[in-house]
């Protein structure tokens, strides 16, 4: 029955909905909650029904859905601004008016008197392809390999997403079960499922540009995954190691070791700010003018994560291009750092050349600083600044001894085997991907550690250690700080989580003193 | 602008020219509610009142009531008076109960040309608000009452039933005032039309509870009932003070009085109400009167808003006028002239119509009113007539308005209508500042000095600022409540340390600094000497500097990141990354109207507030010397691009800076250590070293700390309970707007005691001839300040012995860490004021005398000596090592004395006598 009811509600929602509100009893103010749970219930709760939904995605752009079709969309909530809309709630004869249905009824069609009391609130936002997703989780989301006609057509309010002149989707989400959406912040990644109408941006304004419009049945946050953290991803520690070593880091394997630290940091408390620590690969060669621009590291990268994106830094997109959002005419404009959270963020500085930075680059350094420092973005507003935190990892390439911009938690300069010194930049096509087994392990222990990184604890026996620890070495080297203390309690905090242990031991303090060290060593 | 042609369900829409589509009203086709009268049978939905349509007539026609804000359904005949007052009297309110058996209004001589005559009522009707049983007769009947009985003691009950603070009077008789007669003649006195109504005062009036309620449920109709009263009231008032030989109202004079009154629109501008958040408003707000808060973000030029609409028949040349009717004009479909009776042929003139002000705002939700994660939401605001350019782009507002909806077209050049609504409030009442969240030091503002001219109106006074916090803090209890609570923490004996700890709680120790900082923030009281040259004299600061300097990682940039959190005002600024433009005001070209404007920056920012600024010492030269003024004038002066001014930037500095060598050379005086001009050092009240010291114990104590803060859950806070973030806030935030604490005599002289004692540090050391100076007056303004924080802290009225003892405690505390004299180890406030110490002015004498000896010597004699073998030859004579700078200011001193000249560049360099000195 409810596959029946799944099929018809994919072929007609518009009906589907009227039904709904025709068979509804109670007060019409419960009416959006009661078609919300209808839905998740079809659809939300396993993801072979969620499947049956066509994607609304850059392969299946809106053009390509027919008007008031059923589809789902995974996007980033980007902007909550905009004022609520007011629909009539119901319609003559007992029909339902919400989900784009009463406002679209042309004039000749309207009830000839309605009442005031039949008007309700739907919450608008604006939503956008989630920013910096790589092609493996589209997939993994859409597992649906009919590629739709890519269309060559520009999305409406380009400067809504993150990236700019990368292909997307933005679409007004109009969400009628408000409580339910109160819950939704900025940077939020949310799976949606409504109506695809086509409606105008803002209807008080004069001219106005027509914009995909998804009138929300159900929606579902994004979860954080919970794959079953088994013992064997440990294992796959070294080979990913080894993997990245060999084919991003001319055969590194210590800046590896560094870089997979650094994938499983996310914020962990704020109060204390302990806070994921960013990261300099310096010594980083910039690219020869035969090799391609981007580094091999973004290949590896964007196959074993999630949500990550590479910004190239030069002076020009620093002055020009926005780094954080900023509302303009009241409309928010999205910036690079605008990403969900739990995206990993790679900035190359190699394609930085001398030349003035103004002011608007100045800013958007201090930007990036900011996230780095304190997991937090300034949205500006007029009159206004909002604070917004972040959860972004970020990892700086550069040619020099040090980032030229940023100071981050830790630098790790490349030492380079001569005979891989190529491998720096490849093409994608040469790069030796493992096979889909081993491939799908790395991903889940990264996706592992990081969860791990939340649960870390430490042991009595091993804080007693590290106190004792603190004040030897401090009196064996007064340059020693309190700040180096809290250095290498991140340190050996990320290494408990890259093992995937819950525990910070005496040995994993002693390993994560040695790592440090021999880094420490590196540096000029 | 046009009227709709067809489609009567059409409403009238702004001119395109707004940036902001707006119809200027609600449309017709609702089922609104209605005043039932319907005394025109011929014009079914027009008014009862016949409109003159000749304009011979005009300067005849009573004025109409007529607002831009309420477009109320209901119309009301102003009595007529003019010079027949002696026609007046009491029963004049019978007349609008519709009683009609005594009317006192002679129907208006003005000649109706087209319209027919219906001024007045019809006896037999009951005016009662369509929908609804309130009659509105008896509403009218309440107000009347209320402008005629309201004494403030009713006020005072209510409010003591709310258990709030209540003002105490004078004199009884203040309670006893009937308060609106006061106001309303003062309204006549002044010219006024606006009387701003307190709706609480309605509230705590026992007879009109009723009417409050009626106010907030339809004040489209209630409002204008109101301001029929109100301009009746006041021709009663005028009338009985002519009576009554009052001055100013004798005779013709006061006839004259009349005359003006009677010309005059009146309007109750209705406020108070409890300010909720835009968020909650809702579709059943619809028509109601509601108030919010918000920050104004853009407001439109004025837009004419058609009020009266002119027409003329082009056959017969007949002319018409239909005044404005739910927010649209109807246009006559044919002639009205029986004659005539053409149909399509009335075209409107344009001149001759007339217009309102009109001005639509953007308002946006202010910072603390943003649920956590969300961007904030805006709405639209109309105001109209003296509510126009009120306020401006920037502004925090609290603003009184009817809730609309409407619907609107899809597409302004499609006819067609999707029933799409939009939003947007009528504002009947609007003042600037929400007080309290605001958080600037209330003391740095002249009294009255923020109030707009043209607002407006007599009555209760907005700027009442006992009413404003209430609504800023959102609550009448509320407010109470927390009130209670800080005043219960004020009496906590371990008050001090408890603030102490619960500032940034997750910072191990420094207990003397987290102090200092505390009563940064509580601050000093501002004093300006009144009777001094130039009207109102020079004002002392009472804002206190504190300056942090120390090795790395010592958490001065969290110390300063979390003032940034809690400080009213608090700005946050790296000295690293900004320039002069980011710390002071700079000059902008405005890119939407092409003029020059001033942006202020951090300091002006944070004009009485707290302004954090990290890495001082690498901040540019030209910043820094901005920073002189603002620390002691506590002014920024601009000169730039043809824009000269002197902005005010009233603000605490919080600075942190880290030594020279990033590790703090304890060998060397602080002012070697840090690189910044003495002059700008000596500007700050305290000077913190924060030094980092191997010390076992401390470092076994450190290190659990942090231990525990980074490695296990449960962040370790000192051990002991501190205050949440909000309540230190409100703390502060309650003690820097209501305490002012002044100087006992018993404080005085502890107070040049301890000055004195503090001065005679250096010169009562019997083993010692130097005098130094240990303390300036610089100092002894400091100890003031910081002991007018601590008493403000204990919220104190008084600063008493204690205040002074901490605050010197404190001095000593700050001082014998930054002016120790590394060589002698005594305090010395001369190393900070000059930069040089008696040690080290010491040892300068000493060289210098060498140097002369060398060059009187044998060896220099003539042709001088070389610079580096005269610094080789003195360190081999000193025990202790000669420094290179040291050196050269000796050198440039005697120089500049006449003694020897320098000739020479870099390493050729040669010192020589000058002969005859």
């Amino acid at each position: 029955m409810v596959s029946a009811f799944l099929i018809d509600a994919i072929n007609n929602p518009t009906k589907a909905v009227q039904e709904l509100f025709e068979e509804h009893t109670g007060d019409v103010n419960q009416f959006p909650a009661v078609v919300a749970r209808h839905f998740s219930d079809v659809f939300l709760n396993s993801d072979d029904t969620l499947r049956e939904v066509l994607p609304l995605d850059v392969n299946h752009p809106p053009e390509s859905f027919t008007h008031r079709s059923l589809v789902r969309f995974h996007g980033m909530v980007q902007d909550t601004s905009p004022s609520p809309e007011m629909y009539l709630a119901s319609l003559n004869e007992n029909k339902c008016g919400g989900w784009g249905i009463s406002q679209n009824i042309p004039a000749s069609e309207w009830p000839s008197s309605f009442d005031y009391c039949d008007l309700r609130e739907a919450t608008t936002l604006w939503a956008v392809t989630v920013p910096g997703q790589t092609d493996w989780r589209t997939e993994e989301l859409t597992d649906r390999s009919h590629c739709g006609s890519s269309s060559s057509q520009s999305p409406p309010q380009p400067h809504k997403f993150p990236v700019p002149n990368a292909p997307h989707i933005g679409v007004q989400i109009k969400i009628y079960d408000n409580e339910a959406a109160q819950s939704l912040k900025a940077t939020d990644v949310v799976t949606f499922i409504g109506i695809l109408t086509s409606e105008f941006l803002d209807p008080e304004a004069d001219s106005s540009p027509m914009v995909p419009s998804l009138h929300v049945l159900c929606h579902k946050p994004q979860s954080t995954g919970d794959a079953s953290h088994t013992e064997e991803l440990a294992t796959v520690r070294e080979d990913l190691i080894k993997w990245i070593a060999e084919e991003a880091l001319g055969g590194d394997e210590d800046a590896a070791h560094w870089l997979v630290l650094e994938l499983s940091a996310k914020v962990y408390t704020r109060t204390t700010p302990l806070l994921p620590p960013s990261l300099t690969l310096s010594r980083f060669p910039s690219p020869t003018p035969s090799s391609p621009a981007l580094p091999t590291l973004h290949h590896v990268l964007s196959d074993l994560l999630p949500q990550y994106l590479t910004v190239p830094l030069s002076l020009d997109l620093l002055n020009k291009e926005n780094f954080s959002p900023e509302s303009k005419d009241e409309d928010l404009h999205s910036g690079y750092l605008q990403v969900p959270q739990g995206t990993a963020l790679l900035l190359t500085e190699n394609g930085v050349r001398e030349g003035k930075l103004v002011e608007k680059g100045i800013m958007n350094i201090r930007a990036v600083q900011e996230v780095m420092d304190a997991q937090t973005l300034e949205y500006s507003f007029p009159f206004s600044k909002f604070s917004f935190s972040t959860d972004i990892v970020t990892i700086v390439l550069c040619d020099g001894r040090k980032s030229a911009f940023f100071q981050t938690g830790f630098t790790v300069p490349l030492e380079t085997k001569p005979s891989l010194k190529d491998n720096l930049y490849k093409p994608r096509d040469q790069i030796k991907i493992p096979d889909t087994v081993k491939l799908a392990a790395y991903r889940s222990f990264l996706a592992a550690a990081k969860r791990c990184f939340g649960t870390v604890q430490v042991a009595e026996e091993t804080s007693r250690h590290i106190q004792e620890d603190f004040v030897r070495q401090r009196q064996e080297d007064s340059s020693i700080t309190a700040d180096d203390l809290i250095h290498l309690m991140k340190v050996a905090r990320l290494l408990a989580a890259s093992m995937l242990e819950r525990e910070v031991t005496v040995d994993i303090w002693e390993r994560s003193k040695r790592l440090d060290a021999s880094r420490r060593k590196r540096s000029p | 602008m046009s009227t709709p042609r067809r489609a009567p369900r059409t409403p009238l829409f702004a001119p395109g020219s707004s940036p902001l589509a707006f119809p200027s009203s609600s449309p017709t086709k609702t089922p609104r509610r209605r005043v039932a009268i319907d005394s025109d049978p011929a014009f079914p939905d027009s008014e009862p009142l016949a409109f003159p349509s000749s304009p011979a007539a005009a300067f005849a026609t009573p004025v109409k009531n007529r607002r831009g804000d309420i477009h109320s359904s209901l119309s009301l005949t102003p009595t007529t008076r003019r010079s027949r007052r002696g026609e007046y009297n009491n029963d004049l309110s019978d007349n609008l109960n519709s009683d009609g058996t005594h009317l006192s209004i002679p129907a208006s001589s003005v000649p109706h040309l087209s319209a027919p005559a219906a001024p007045s009522d019809e006896p037999d009707e009951i005016r009662a608000i369509w929908g609804t049983t309130v009659n509105l007769a008896e509403t009218m009947k309440l107000f009347r009452d209320f402008l005629r009985g309201f004494k403030p003691k009713y006020r005072a009950i209510h409010d003591r039933q709310e258990n709030l603070r209540t003002r105490a009077f004078a004199t009884p008789d203040e309670g006893e005032v009937v308060l609106y007669e006061t106001y309303m003649r003062r309204i006549r006195q002044t010219g006024e039309t606006n009387l701003n109504l307190d709706m609480i005062n309605l509230l705590s009036y026992p007879p009109c509870k009723k009417l409050f309620a009626q106010l907030q449920k339809y004040p489209q109709e209630v409002v204008p009932a109101m301001d029929q009263i109100l301009k009746d009231l006041m021709l009663e008032l005028a009338d009985e003070d002519q009576q009554a030989g009052m001055d100013g109202m004798q005779g013709d004079q006061g006839d004259e009085e009349i005359a003006d009154i009677m010309g005059k629109v009146y309007k109750v501008r209705p406020f108070g109400l409890t300010a909720v958040n835009m968020r909650e408003l809702n579709p059943s707000d619809t028509d109601k009167l509601i108030s919010i808060k918000g920050l104004v973000i853009r407001a439109t030029p004025v837009i004419p808003d058609m009020k009266v609409a002119f027409f003329r028949c082009l056959t017969c040349a007949h002319t018409v006028q239909v005044e404005i009717d739910r927010g649209k004009i109807e246009e006559p479909a044919r002639c009205p002239r029986d004659v005539c009776g053409s149909v399509g042929t009335m075209s409107l003139v344009h001149n001759r119509c007339e217009f309102a002000d009109r001005q639509v705002i953007r308002l946006q939700e202010t910072p603390d009113a943003v649920p956590d994660g969300q961007t904030p939401h805006t709405v639209s605001l109309s105001v109209y007539d003296e509510l126009v350019d009120v306020c401006k782009p920037g502004d925090r507002v609290v603003v009184t308005g009817i809730y609309r909806s409407v619907p609107v077209r899809v597409n302004p050049r499609q006819r067609t209508m999707k029933s799409l609504f939009k939003t947007y409030l009528d504002v009947v009442h609007v003042r600037l500042g929400t007080g309290g969240t605001l958080g600037l030091d209330r003391s740095t503002r002249p009294a009255g000095g923020d109030k707009v001219p043209g607002i407006g109106g007599v009555g209760d006074s907005a700027d009442d600022q006992e009413l404003e916090e209430q609504i800023a803090q959102g609550g009448l209890t509320r407010k109470a409540e927390l009130e209670a609570k800080l005043i219960d923490i004020s009496r906590r004996h371990d008050l001090y340390d408890i603030l102490a700890r619960s500032l940034a709680p997750s910072i191990w120790e420094m207990d003397d600094v987290k102090k200092g900082i505390l009563l940064q923030l509580f601050g000093g009281t501002n004093k300006s000497i009144a009777r001094g040259g130039g009207g109102g004299g020079p004002r002392y600061r009472g804002d206190i500097n504190v300056l942090l300097v120390g090795d790395p990682g010592t958490s001065k940039s969290q110390i300063l990141q979390y003032v940034h959190k809690i400080a009213p005002r608090g700005v946050y600024a790296s000295g690293k990354g900004s320039s002069a433009v980011g710390l002071t005001a700079y000059v902008t070209r405005d890119p939407d109207s092409k003029q020059l404007v001033l942006e202020s920056g951090a300091l002006v920012l944070s004009d009485g507030g707290v302004c954090c600024i990290d890495e001082f010492d690498k901040m540019s030269e030209a910043t820094r010397s901005v920073l002189h003024e603002v620390m002691e004038q506590q002014t920024v002066s601009i000169a730039k691009a043809g824009i000269i001014t002197t902005l005010n930037a009233r603000t605490s500095i919080l600075a942190a800076a880290n030594p020279v060598e990033s590790k703090y050379n304890v060998d060397l005086p602080i002012t070697r250590n840090i690189d910044l001009p003495p002059t700008l050092i000596s500007r700050f009240d305290l000077l913190y070293l924060v030094l980092d010291q191997v010390d076992e114990t401390l470092d076994r104590k450190l290190a659990q700390h942090l231990v525990g803060l980074y490695l296990e859950d449960a962040p370790n806070t000192g051990g002991y309970d501190v205050l949440p973030l909000d309540e230190l806030s409100a703390y502060i935030d309650y003690a820097r707007t209501n305490i002012h604490p002044v100087l006992s005599s018993e404080a005085g002289d502890e107070l040049v005691a301890s000055y004195v004692s503090l001065r005679s540090i250096g010169a009562s050391d019997p083993r010692s001839s130097e005098k130094r100076i240990t303390a300036t007056t610089r100092q002894l303004e400091s100890m003031i300040r910081l002991s007018e924080a601590h008493a403000r802290m204990r919220f104190a009225a008084h600063v008493e012995l204690q205040d002074v003892q901490e605050a010197c405690r404190l001095m000593r505390e700050a001082i014998r860490t930054s002016a120790m004299d590394p060589r002698t180890g005594k305090i010395d406030m001369g190393l900070l004021n000059t930069g040089t110490g008696v040690g080290q002015r010491k040892m300068r004498d000493d060289m210098r005398r060498e140097l002369l000896t060398m060059l009187d010597g044998g060896a220099g004699k003539g042709k001088g000596l070389k610079w580096g073998e005269a610094m080789k030859r003195l360190a081999d004579q000193s025990s202790i090592r000669v420094d290179a700078a040291e050196f050269s200011e000796v050198i440039k001193a005697m120089e500049n004395e006449g003694v020897l000249t320098v000739v020479g560049e870099r390493d050729r360099r040669m010192i020589r006598r000058v002969e005859g000195a």
